[in-house]
Order: C-alpha cells, then structure tokens, then sequence
C-alpha cells in the first residue's frame, strides 16, 4: 500500500468516527511516515508496512474521549502563536491568503524564514512546503463555527509576521483583508503582490523585480522603494503618499484622496485620482517630459499636453489641484499654478 | 495497568524525553522505547493533551526539503513533570509501606507455619 493510500483510507475511517480534527491527525501519521523513510531509509512501501493498521490506530484513537467530536466549539484548543520555520535557501515562492488579520513582512538579520501566526478555535492554518513554495493558508470554518465560536485570541496576537533575510530570493504572494499589511526592509529577487482591502498598505525600503499592490478605503505609503520593471500601486477613498520610488514604470492610482510624491525616479509615470490633489516633485527638469494632465475645477502647475523630452509623465484628477514641481527647475521660478479660464486643462 | 496511572506515565515519559531536548513524533516514539513501549497511535492523543494543557508547544521547522513538526517542552510543562516527580516520591513510601507489609506478612504466616 503507498502513502497516499494509507492516509486516504486513515482518513476515511475518522470521519467516519467522528473524530475531531481530523487534517491534524492526518498530518502528524503523515510526519511519521516520511521520517521513517527520512531516518531509516526505508522505502515508501516499506515505511506504510511499518505502520499500525488502520483500525488499530482508529480503535486507539476513540478510546481517548478528548478525540471526539461532541459538538460545536468542542474541539479544545489552547489559543496562542504557532511557529513555522523554514531555509530560506529551499524557498523560491511565499505564497500568504489570510483575511482580517494583520500582516507583517520583515527583512532581518537572519538566514531563515521565520512565520508566527495566531491560532485559536476560530483562527486556523494550513501550511506547506513543497517544490520551493512555502503557504500559509487561513482555514475556511463552516459558518456555523463563524457564528457561534467566540474568537479567543487576545488583541496582540491578531497579526501574522514573516521574518526573513533582508536580500530572499523569492517572490511574495500576499493577501489579507480588513486589515494592514506592511513590508519592511527586504530586498527580493522576484515579483511582490500584497493585497488587503479597508486598510493601510505600506512598504518601507523594499525591492523586487516588480510591484503590484492594492488596498481599498485605506492609505498607501511607500517609503524607500524601488521595482526593476514595474511598480503599479492602487487604492481608493484614501490618500496615496510616496516618499522615494524607483521604477521604469510607476503608475499610481487612487480615489477620493491625494497623490503626494516625493523624489520619484522613473521614465514613465502615471498619477491618477478624483476629488483629490495631485502634489509633490519629480526629478528632472519640465523640459525632460512628455507631458499629459487634466483636472477640473482645480489649478494645474502642468501644461495639458507637452512634448517634452523622452519621459512621460501622466497626472489626472478632477475637482482638486496639480501641483508638481520639478527638481531641476528649482534654480528657476516654478511655473506658477494658474486656474483654467474653463475651469477644464 | 489502571488507565489512569498509564495515561500519567505516558505524560511524563513524553515529558521527560522532551526536557532533554525539541524532538518529532517519530524521534520520541523511538526514544520512549527505552522506557516504556509507546505506539504512533499512543503518542498521538498523549502529545494532543499535553498540548492543549499548555504543557508542550509545537513548531515546524524545515527538514531535508518539507515541514517537520517539533514538539518543545514548555516551563509549564516542566512544573508539571516536577510535580510528577514529586508525586511519585510520596507514592514511592507507600510502595514502600505495602512492600514492608508484605514482607512481614510473609513472616508471620511463616511463623505461624512452623509453630508446633
């Protein structure tokens, strides 16, 4: 019988005895199975044959009644923080989807890739390793257990965090909702996604071969960050703030709030929001740009169309001002902000 | 052996072999072999409750490429082997006391035996 097998049909029989926790289970019989073949060298028939039967283990397990599924919110389990460790150096993939719960990444001194995440009777996880990735996954609870099971996690505990080497070559996939997600010093070979929805997303000093980050009804602020191909960054009803951004391509976009940039190092750059001003300063010099701006009953310190030089540069926004300045133009007067005869540029 | 005293030892056992140091599930049912024979099946329920009591924390940590799961005593978990040891020095002077009875019951029937 293969390993497959033998956890299927280990599985089968707990449900069948309504046994409580049952992935759990599965997974520490699966453990014991590849450290038999890890520390004995046995093969994976020979690992199953050194195994209990099945209705061994099942007759074993239901004479100990703390096993049994009895009900809603029976299965005991003592809230806290679970660690996952892992070589940084067998990770090319991190892949998070969690939802209403914080997350942090951060880049530290260290050779591993350390996860804390809360667990409780309302909070689970599964987590795996396999082929380079590494996942963490927040468990589905039937909505019964969603009503009824009271959240027992202390309000320090509500935040997963990722510690990894400050320079990981690998790519992050992150998602969460509902609440922040932050990135800080880490330099990454591959692509960063993070996504969260009504709340804050920030990066401070971050790299990676690009970016793409969204939240929703929260603000984005980007400190110290830099994208060797793209760097696209969305939000809406909340302001997007960056302070130092480098990418050939950025594009900014948000909603119902500002745009305030400072020192953005870029070839082709696009701002977009409505009912919020467009502000901050650019490298170069005007002159430098092909220029496209709009608004509506704001100033603009842009010209509407211009073409400049070999940049592009994009700044639309409705019922607020554009007020971009350019370094280079510092020595000289900046062009002033002038409304629109039309009220429209 | 009475199921309850059993389900003390096997704690303690597990207990124990984890204050020597972090171990996995295969690790402890190999190493509990030298004192007493503990089962993959047995082990389970053991490492679940000891858990939930607080007594033992798990984590995983990479080994040879996947995730292997670690159990590490926790300080309330060494209160409650001390507590064991504890216990099991006054249960050793009744062991003791029923030992002594025994003997000297043995030699009051002895006497009795040869009385002419």
């Amino acid at each position: 019988m293969k390993r497959e097998e033998y956890l299927r049909d280990l599985k089968l029989k707990l449900e069948q005895d309504d046994f409580a926790q049952v992935e759990q289970a599965i997974a520490y019989f699966n453990d014991l199975l590849e450290d038999r073949m890890a520390d004995e060298g046995m093969d994976e028939d020979t690992a199953v044959a050194s195994m209990e039967p099945i209705e061994k283990v099942v007759a074993q397990l239901r004479e100990n009644p703390a096993q049994r599924r009895t009900g809603i919110g029976s299965e005991p389990l003592v809230p806290g923080v679970r660690t996952i460790n892992a070589r940084a150096d067998q990770v090319r993939h991190i892949h998070v989807r969690d939802r209403n719960m914080r997350l942090r990444v951060i880049g530290e001194e260290r050779e591993d890739i350390l996860i804390r995440h809360p667990e409780s009777e309302k909070v689970r996880y599964q987590f795996t390793l396999k082929d380079g990735s590494l996942s963490l996954i927040r468990e589905d609870l039937p909505i019964t257990w969603q009503l009824f099971v009271l959240d027992s996690l202390a309000r320090e505990m509500r935040e997963v965090i990722l510690s990894v080497p400050r320079d990981l070559a690998a790519e992050m996939d992150l998602r969460t909702s509902n609440a922040r997600l932050t990135l800080d010093d880490v330099t990454l070979w591959g692509k960063i996604t993070a996504a969260t929805s009504n709340a804050a997303l920030g990066l401070s000093h971050v790299s990676a071969k690009s970016m793409a980050l969204k939240t929703s009804n929260g603000t984005l602020l980007l400190t110290g960050v830099s994208a060797q191909l793209e760097l696209k960054a969305t939000t809406s009803n909340a302001k997007l703030q960056v302070q130092g951004a480098a990418s050939p391509i950025l594009n900014l976009k948000t909603s119902n709030g500002t745009i305030n940039v400072e020192s953005l190092r870029s070839d082709d750059i696009t701002l977009t929001t409505s009912n919020g001003s467009v502000k901050g300063e650019l490298n170069g010099k005007m002159a430098d740009w092909s220029i496209s701006s709009r608004t509506s009953n704001g100033k603009n310190s842009l010209p509407p169309m211009s073409q400049g030089g070999g940049k592009r540069l994009s700044a639309h926004t409705s019922n607020a001002s554009i007020q971009l300045k350019f370094a280079g133009d510092a020595v000289a007067d900046p062009p002033e902000a002038r409304p629109s005869p039309d009220g429209f540029h | 052996m009475d199921p309850q005293l059993k389900r003390g030892l096997t704690d303690a056992c597990v207990l124990a072999l984890l204050s020597r140091g972090d171990s996995y599930g295969y690790k402890l049912v190999r190493d509990a072999a030298e004192l007493m024979p503990l089962s993959d099946s047995t082990l389970y329920p053991v490492l679940r409750r000891l858990e939930e009591a607080g007594a033992l924390g798990v984590y995983s940590q990479e080994h040879a490429g996947r995730l292997r799961r670690y159990y590490r005593i926790t300080s309330q978990g060494r209160a409650q082997l001390a507590g064991f040891a504890r216990e099991w020095e006054a249960l050793g002077k009744v062991y003791t006391f029923i030992r002594q009875m025994e003997k000297e019951n043995r030699i009051h029937q002895d006497m009795e035996a040869i009385k002419p």
